[in-house]
Formats: structure tokens, sequence, C-alpha cells
């Protein structure tokens, strides 16, 4: 482990005009580290995911992507994008280029690799997600689940430092929620550093190093796993876990 | 005498016309495409000087007669020192002209692409640009290559609005002939059969390029 944190946040504050989303944030993730988010529907838990390589700007307070601080909008921060991976709750996987060129697109354009290459590796990347015999296709002539696992080849193709989730199974249909979490079990299991925006518990608790617990625009508990689930310290916590964890 | 018998007897007339025609329309339809997406791509663009500059071209080239560019174009720009062939100032004219509108097509088209897609793109590490040209213009264009071939249609009978500054299209040759042969039916009429037969094969060719490109859904 090295000694400075992979992704660092200090003092986040965000607004959605007066609607204060973020409050506060201070979070460090370390290298090979995961971290779930959870929390319910408008803690700002996609919020914090997504101002992590800045699609949503932050107002006050800093964010580091391996000591770097986030630059504003341009090539600098286009840069520092294509070293975190981002996996979308609606997979979105463009859809006028075939599921090969949706992984080779990144590394051509942004890595200079050249064609062949590229192939190669995305042949490869889809091989480990399990589509490799739909490289030829378009987006929407797969399911929901294989268009994942291919949003997920297409993140790992640019060997990113990290890799982010915003609700990765909340569009999927039950019976290819697990096809996708397998492939992210993997990945932690390998020491990928992920950032995990989900309402899955069962991948929380078997993945994540730390679980982190947002309410209201705010950080209100980070734990392990087993202690979050057994033994939550804070009454928001203990009550959201009721609520999700009665049926 | 009948359009067609009159067409066959002055075809060389008719056709050295339409030819012209052809590739002043079809020349300022290709700058005009280029013009449309630059124009479209400074409107949704971060930068707002472009947005300004891009919502003014339009503004100004879509509420001023064809027929009033054209004259300023050609007998005012002399006037300042420049002079263009009657072919050029048409072809110049028009790709402003019609870029104009295309601009406007193309945006609804850049409008209609999911923003999910653009995300995307800014989260593999695309640049802006990049973005645009890689991404959300493919993307668009395939919308709205319906709305284009309007546009292609108009270009093209538009095109014609030229004669008046002198280019020779079969417009003219029509024009002259009526004069000599005091038959205007029969030779607008014969002029009036190259636009229809060409611009209904331009509409099937769009309609095939719509379904060839359309994005699998």
């Amino acid at each position: 482990m090295s000694e400075q944190p992979l992704i660092g946040m200090h003092g986040v504050n965000k607004w959605f005009g007066e609607l204060h989303v973020l409050k506060n944030i201070n979070l460090d993730i370390d290298h090979r580290e995961v971290v779930v988010v959870i929390g319910p529907s408008g803690s700002g838990k996609s919020t914090l995911c997504r101002a992590i390589n800045r699609l949503e700007p932050i107002q006050e307070g800093e964010i580091t992507i391996d000591g770097e601080r986030l630059p504003e909008e341009g090539k600098d921060l286009a840069r520092l994008r294509a070293d975190v991976g981002m996996v979308f709750q609606q997979f979105n996987l463009f859809a006028h280029k075939t599921i090969r060129e949706n992984v080779t697109l990144g590394p051509v354009k942004v890595r200079k690799l050249d064609k062949k290459e590229a192939d190669s590796r995305a042949q490869e990347l889809l091989e480990r997600v399990g589509v490799a015999n739909q490289a030829e296709k378009y987006p929407a002539e797969l399911s929901g689940g294989q268009q994942q696992r291919v949003a997920i080849a297409r993140a790992l193709a640019m060997r990113p430092k990290a890799m982010l989730f915003d609700e990765p199974t909340s569009a999927l249909d039950p019976e290819m929620i697990a096809e996708v979490l397998d492939v992210m079990l993997e990945l932690a299991e390998e020491g990928t550093t992920m950032v995990v925006v989900t309402h899955e518990m069962g991948f929380a608790r078997s993945a994540a190093r730390r679980v982190v617990f947002m309410d209201e625009g705010q950080i209100m508990e980070v734990a392990p796993p087993d202690r979050f689930f057994d033994h939550p310290e804070t009454e928001r916590a203990q009550d959201f876990l009721s609520k999700i964890l009665a049926h | 005498m009948d359009p067609i018998s009159f067409l066959i007897e002055n075809w060389d007339l008719y056709v050295n016309g339409f030819i012209r025609t052809f590739q002043a329309a079809n020349l300022a339809f290709v700058f005009a495409m280029v013009v449309g997406v630059i124009i479209a791509s400074f409107r949704v663009g971060p930068i707002p000087p472009l947005q300004r500059f891009a919502a003014f071209y339009v503004t100004v080239f879509r509420n001023t007669p064809l027929l009033i560019i054209f004259f300023l174009f050609f007998f005012g720009l002399p006037k300042l020192g420049f002079t263009f062939s009657p072919f050029t100032s048409t072809v110049i004219v028009m790709s402003l002209y019609t870029g104009a509108y295309l601009s406007e097509t193309v945006r609804s088209g850049i409008n209609s692409v999911d923003p999910g897609q653009a995300e995307a793109a800014r989260a593999v590490g695309l640049k802006f640009r990049e973005v645009l040209g890689t991404v959300v213009v493919p993307q668009a264009l395939r919308t709205v290559v319906g709305p284009i071939g309007n546009l292609y249609i108009a270009n093209g009978k538009n095109t014609v609005i030229g004669t008046t500054i002198g280019l020779f299209v079969e417009t003219t040759a029509a024009q002259r002939l009526a004069n000599s042969t005091g038959q205007p039916i029969a030779a607008y009429t014969a002029a009036a059969l190259f636009f229809v037969v060409w611009l209904l094969i331009a509409a099937q060719v769009f309609t095939s390029i719509e379904r060839r490109v359309a994005i699998k859904r």
C-alpha cells in the first residue's frame, strides 16, 4: 500500500441550485481498496460517485486522483478521466458502434494504441466478461446483463487506476444481476480499486473492505461490512437496514 | 409544341444547363453540411462567444430572403473589392444559406442523442471535440437523414435563384427558349422535368440512406 490514497475527497460540497447534495464529504480510498456506497435514494451517493471523475462538478473542496487534483474541464481532465473507469446504471454503450468498437474506441483514440493491439485487448476482455461471441453485434442486440458486462470491459480496456460503478445493476432484470456481480467480484478479488454505488447488500458484504453509508448528502458512517451490517452505529443506518432487510 | 418534343429538340441546351445546376447545388450542399456541423457544434459547445456567433449566423441567414443574399453578395461585394463568378457566388451563397438550416437540423439531432452517450464518451477520456465527432454527431446525423434530405431538395431548387445573377442553368436555357420561341409553357415545363426527376431520385437515395444507417434499438 502506497502512503497516499488513490482517490481523495476533502471538504467536498455541491449544490444543485438551493439543494445541498454533498455536504462536507471527506473520504480517502486506498490503492486496491473496494468501497461500497449505500444509502436511500436521494442521499447523494450517485453524485458522490460521479464527482470523482467530474461528471458532476463540485463547488467546494478538493478531489484528487493519485495525488493529482482534478482540473477544470479540458484536456487535462480528459487525461485524468481516462485513468478512471466508469460503469453507468444505463450502460451507455455507444449505440452506433459494435461491441468490439465500443471496447476499442478509448484505447485507440485516447491511448493511441494501434488498431490490432486494441482489437486483441478487446477480444481478451470480452472473453473475460463472457461476451466474446457477440463482438460484431450492436449494443441493442444484447441483453441488459450482457451490455453491462461490455460496459465493464470498455472501462477496463483503458487499464484504469480505479473503477467507478454507479448503480451498475439497478436497471437489470433480477436474473441478470448475478452475471454482472460475478464479474465485479472477480475484479474485486484481483485487487482492482473500486467505488461501487449499489443496493446489492450481498455484494457489499462479500466484496467491500469498507461500506460508506450516506444520507441527505452526508457520509453518516464508514465501517467494514461485517460491523456495518451487524452493528450499525447511527440511527439512520439502523433504520435504513431494517427497511431493506425486512423482506 | 408539347414539352417532351420541345425538350428533345433543345436537348443540348437543357442538359448543359442542368449539369451546371446539378454541380452548383451538390457542391454547395457538401459545403453546407460542413458549415452546418460546425455551426451546430459551436451552438452546443461550451464557448459562449462561439455560441453567440452561431446563433447570430443562423438568425441572419434564416431571416433574410435568399434573393437579397444573392444580390448583396454578387452586387455588393465587388464594391468592397471582392468579385466572384456567378457560379462561385452561387455555390458560396447556397453553402452559407443551406448551412444555416442544416445547422438547426443537426442541432436538433444532437439534442435527441441520449446525454448518457456523451457522458460515457467523456468518462472514457475523450476531449470535447472527440465526444462530438466520434459519438454524438454520428448518432445525431443518423436520426436526421430525413430532414437533411428535405434540405437537399430545397437546396437544389433554390440554386436556381443563381440565374438572377447570371448563372447559366437550365432555367436560364428555358428562359431564353421561352422568349425566342414564344412557348413559355413548353419551355418551363421541360426545365421543371429535370428537377422532378433529379429530386425524386434524390429523395429515394435519402430514404435508402436513412434505412441503412438507422441505429438498431
